[in-house]
């Protein structure tokens, strides 16, 4: 078409012709004539020139409109005439693309039909595709092809996933398939990928940039431009389509569902916590729900009203904690959901809770010996501030039981099944057996260690070692927090004892005594004797939680020595309390405030690190004993699947994954087990996906922002998806075609003022 | 007498035949117009007698005054006249330039008559110069029929021709012009020089002479009315322009009102009358210019 481009030499043809074309008037008055000439001469030569020059502007630029201008030569899917096209179709799948709009539209939905409207316009003859998404997990659905029927299949059978943007993931995968081998000569030319995306900003961000919440700041992410660079030098094309109209709409996520971190014990009543974040512009109102099990009906709510959105309220008053009491229900694996009332973005209005309720915890209390003051065994105040009737043989209920032995017993005595080991006055273990304990804490299990008279023995402890340190502390690597270097205090009641001061009230055992009315009760019992410790610089994991301080004549030292000190390690923990557990050096057993102290240390150590309770696009992996031949899963309102479990390497258990979860609910996993050695809760295990709600700040880039960023040469942004769904001829019609239509109306407007002010054509040949 | 008025109109005097009738015409519809003329002709009055020198005319001898002294006297008069006015006719080629109507040289002749049959009816001496670039004839002044005849006879044979030199003409008028006279210049002025114009009006004024300038231009020439793309070709010399008129129009129109600008003050400053004749209009314009101009004169 660009041949009419020819006709922008008709002006000038018309201009020279013109010239030839006029009439003969004998004149007289030729000295004014001239005169007139010699003044405009200059300015009639510009004007000629600029009128011949508008006129062929605007041949010009109708010829370019009718010849359907594309981008770079070849349209915005990289088309040339008579070339073929490579498209990849990137759709984001995170769950924002789920949003619905006033008329019930989601991007998602947008961006299938969009991605048909581009297939539709390919040629299977020539023209090839591939198909990805990438919400996270990124999932390549078909490679390089000129299959377009089958890339057309994949696309009708795609389900939006509930993950968050994964665009770097995403682009760094498009990098890989096109460095596959043999693609270049199998799909020459230029690709275009096109990533049809609801532009969130989020996605393109730099999160270290100091971008204001809400504002246009912040820099791009500089691996993806440095992705991006890659890309155009393999010569592909990336147009980033937008779709869902860009709009922020109101949004509120239930952002997180815990209870305090202790165990669930049958019987009792657990506290359930719900955070729920207005993501929104506006203040709302609305009803959380919470579901037990099953989903169809719920077993509590709240309402909660005047949430603040993002223009009334600070990033503190826009998220709320709902609290729930829960009756814990019977000993097996369960699970809660929180639902707010469904909004735009439906996916994270839901969140799940998988959790393990059981009738007690186990608890081995382990003697070194008694003290001196009495026959009872240092174990005897701790043992029956968590178990009360640990004496009366028929006992039922409570949450934990606990097992005393002495520290002879201690070796042969199983870890396994226990979820908490107390050391009192232990001073000396078999070393194979210590390093035993550390493993079993390492994998999960919770240590608490008091020191005792036992520790008074020659080569026990010391700044240089000590049997104790040895075993316990282990350089650093063991399970003690710090070394114990020395004994302080006297055995005799002294009119100096030391009293407990807690460091902060952030650790779940402070926080039980930040209450006034009950710290006293803890915190001025006299402790005449304790374990002084050396404290390690930068220890990893260690935290303490509590000091003894010198109280009376010794106060004016101004020592302080740690006395609650906790030592992360593995998936478990361990607590060093530097005073014995027994009365030797203290009278902490006859007081009250011992025994919700043992309790809250109890329970801080018996804490787990939840596994069941993962984000889309985790790998779930449950461990079985390789007894177990065969699992059945059942993941969201799927039909259970049967698999054969993965038998480790030295065939001690069997393992079953389900990698890379694209979508958020309820996950139960049944073992079948051969031998029929598993306990109802270990057969029977449920888990829970949740979505990642850092998707749920919903807030589009700003396309002046990604410009500036990105430059259109890396990155090229189209609000209007119509553009790519039209034919490619279309699309240039659309756009281009109506630029330079317009332009050469507006060349003809100039044209005309033109000519009617200073006339059509001068001629400024004289003779003279 | 309104009758008469129409053939002030230079269109209709292009269909009446036979110049002299037409300045007749012309004269009795201007004069129909007019209330009764202040401006009356002198008879011839004795004024003098002297003594008779060889050469004198015999016919201007009192022979009464010889009866009773025996000597020749000659009788002096009154001039016959009250002056003496010079019809100064432009035959330059840019002179045959006619737009919608009338040459301007046409019109031209129509006002030279007209004042011809004006001045003669007042008793006055009229004399015709017909010039180009050259003296192309010299009526000396008289007031006769025969010599109205000879006017009427060179203004209607008349054509364009050759080119303007006003500078010349003036200098030949200063020369053979020995009386004090109205000289009535009527052209077009194309092709003159500002600056020599104005040296040329200060010598005739020099010479006590009033000078009636009536520039004669068509209409086309005043309002250069084109709007297509004309090559302009010219009258005097074989030259052209090839040019858009709309692109032209408000500079051409600029030179000629700096060129009649310079022109008037020329005019004023030397105390004579200048007036455009515009060949679309009526001849009045230039007979009362005439009556005007006389008026001050006496």
């Amino acid at each position: 078409m660009l041949w009419w481009a020819a006709a922008a030499a008709v002006p000038f043809i018309i201009h020279l012709l013109s010239r030839r074309k006029f009439r003969r008037v004998p004149w007289g008055a030729m000295q004014f004539l001239l005169a007139a000439l010699k003044r405009t001469r200059r300015r009639l030569r510009m004007e000629n020139i600029l009128l011949m020059l508008l006129r062929m502007g605007i041949f010009l630029a109708l010829a370019t409109a009718f010849a359907n201008p594309q981008i770079g030569g070849g349209g915005l899917l990289g088309a040339v005439a008579g070339g073929s096209r490579t498209v990849i179709l990137a759709l984001d799948s995170s769950f924002s693309m789920q949003a619905r709009d006033d008329q019930d539209r989601t991007a998602w939905s947008e961006a299938t039909k969009t991605a048909r409207s581009v297939l539709a316009t390919l040629d299977s003859q020539k023209d090839a595709a591939a198909l990805l998404t990438f919400g996270s997990p990124v999932h390549l659905e078909t490679r390089l092809t000129r299959d377009l029927a089958l890339v057309r299949r994949r696309l009708d059978a795609l389900d939006p996933a509930e993950g968050t943007t994964d665009l770097l993931g995403g682009l760094h995968a498009i990098e890989g398939l096109l460095a596959e081998p043999g693609l270049e000569e199998d799909f020459p030319g230029e690709k275009t990928i096109l990533l049809v995306t609801d532009l969130q900003k989020s996605a393109f961000l730099d999160h270290g940039s100091s971008a204001e919440e809400g504002g246009p700041g912040g820099d791009a992410d500089p691996e993806l431009l440095q992705t991006l660079r890659r890309l155009q030098d393999r010569k592909a094309r990336v147009i980033a389509v937008g779709v869902g109209g860009g709009a922020v709409f109101g949004n509120v996520a239930v952002t997180e569902l815990a209870n305090d971190g202790r165990a669930f014990i049958s019987g009792l009543t657990g506290q359930i916590q719900c955070r729920i974040e207005n993501f929104g512009d506006r203040t709302t109102s609305g009803e959380l729900r919470l579901y037990l099990d099953n989903e169809e009906s719920y077993v509590q709510s709240r309402r909660v009203v005047d949430l603040p959105g993002l223009s009334t309220g600070s990033s503190s008053e826009r998220e709320r904690v709902v609290n729930f009491d829960l009756d814990v229900p019977k000993v097996g694996w369960h699970h809660l959901m929180a639902q707010w009332v469904d909004d735009s973005l439906a996916v994270d209005n839901r969140r799940r809770l998988a959790f393990r309720v059981r009738d007690h915890l186990k608890v081995l209390a382990v003697s070194g010996g008694g003290g001196r003051r009495d026959a009872l065994p240092a174990t005897f105040y701790a043992a029956r501030a968590l178990d009360p009737l640990i004496d009366d043989p028929l006992r039922s209920g409570g949450s934990f039981v606990v097992k005393e032995i002495s520290s002879i017993a201690f070796p042969s005595e199983k870890l396994d099944g226990y979820d908490l080991v107390i050391l009192a006055n232990v001073s000396e273990i078999p070393a194979a057996k210590a390093m035993e304990l550390e493993e079993w804490v390492r994998q999960g299990g919770g240590l608490l260690y008091f020191p005792g008279p036992s520790l008074e023995g020659a080569g026990r402890i010391g700044r240089s070692g000590g049997v104790v340190n040895q075993l316990f502390f282990r350089g650093g690597q063991g399970l003690l927090p710090y070394p114990i270097t020395r004994l302080v205090g006297s055995d005799e009641f002294t009119e100096s004892p030391f009293n407990l001061q807690f460091e902060s009230f952030d650790h779940p055992v402070a926080k039980y005594f930040e209450d006034p009315r009950i710290q006293p009760g803890l915190t001025r019992i006299p402790v005449y004797k304790l374990a002084a410790t050396e404290p390690v610089e930068n220890a990893v994991g260690v935290r303490a939680i509590a000091s003894f301080f010198p109280t009376g004549k010794g106060a004016e030292t101004g020592e302080r020595y740690p006395a609650l000190v906790e030592k992360r390690l593995g998936e478990g923990a361990c607590m060093f309390f530097a005073t014995s557990a027994d009365t030797a050096w203290n009278i902490y057993g006859a007081t009250p405030a011992f025994v919700p102290f043992m309790r809250e240390i109890a329970y801080a150590l018996t804490r787990r690190r939840e596994l069941a309770n993962l984000l889309v696009g985790a790998t779930l992996v449950e461990d079985f004993p390789p007894s177990v031949t065969k699992i059945r899963l059942t993941v969201g309102d799927a039909p259970a699947e049967e698999r054969a479990p993965v038998l480790s390497a030295d065939k001690s258990r069997a393992e079953v994954s389900l990698r890379q979860i694209p979508k958020s609910g309820v996950v139960v996993i049944d073992a079948i087990d051969g031998a029929d050695q598993l306990s109802e809760t270990e057969r029977h295990r449920v888990a829970v996906i949740n979505p990642d709600t850092s998707e749920s700040n919903v807030e589009p880039a700003d396309s002046h922002w990604l410009a500036d960023q990105f430059g259109r040469n890396l990155l090229l942004v189209i609000d209007d998806p119509t553009e790519l769904s039209k034919p490619v001829d279309e699309a240039a019609k659309g756009g281009l075609w109506r630029l330079f239509l317009y332009a050469a109306l507006a060349f003809l407007l100039v044209e005309t003022l033109l000519a009617w002010k200073f006339g059509s054509v001068h001629a400024l040949e004289t003779s003279s | 007498m309104a009758s008469y008025a129409k053939y002030l109109d230079p269109r209709t005097l292009d269909k009446i035949k036979g110049l002299e009738l037409k300045a007749r015409l012309i004269v009795e519809g201007f004069l129909a117009g007019q209330h009764a003329s202040p401006y009356k002709g002198s008879s011839v009055e004795f004024r003098e007698h002297r003594e008779y020198v060889p050469g004198d005319d015999v016919r201007f001898i009192d022979w009464k005054v010889y009866g009773k002294s025996d000597r020749f006297y000659i009788k002096e008069y009154e001039e016959e006249t009250n002056l003496r006015a010079y019809i100064v006719l432009d035959t330059s080629g840019s002179m045959g330039y006619a737009g919608q109507g009338v040459s301007k040289l046409e019109y031209a002749k129509y006002v030279a008559a007209s004042l011809t049959h004006l001045i003669a009816r007042q008793q006055d001496a009229v004399a015709l110069v017909v010039w180009d670039s050259q003296l192309r004839k010299f009526i000396p002044p008289g007031n006769n029929a025969l010599h109205l005849k000879d006017i009427y006879t060179t203004l209607a044979a008349a054509e364009p021709q050759g080119t303007t030199d006003i500078t010349t003409l003036l200098g030949t008028l200063t020369e053979r012009i020995r009386r004090k006279s109205v000289i009535i210049l009527i052209s077009d002025l194309l092709d003159a020089d500002g600056p020599s114009l104005a040296r040329g009006l200060r010598k005739i004024r020099h010479k006590g002479h009033d000078l009636i300038l009536f520039q004669t231009l068509d209409p086309d020439e005043l309002e250069f009315p084109f709007d297509r793309l004309t090559r302009f070709e010219g009258l005097e010399e074989p030259q052209h322009v090839r040019v858009d008129p709309k692109a032209l129009r408000a500079a051409y129109l600029d030179a000629l009102r700096d060129f009649q600008q310079t022109v008037k003050a020329g005019c004023v400053a030397n105390g004579m009358d200048y007036q455009v004749l515009d060949t679309g209009r009526p001849l009045d314009v230039a007979l009362t210019t005439y009556l005007a101009a006389r008026a001050g004169a006496r």
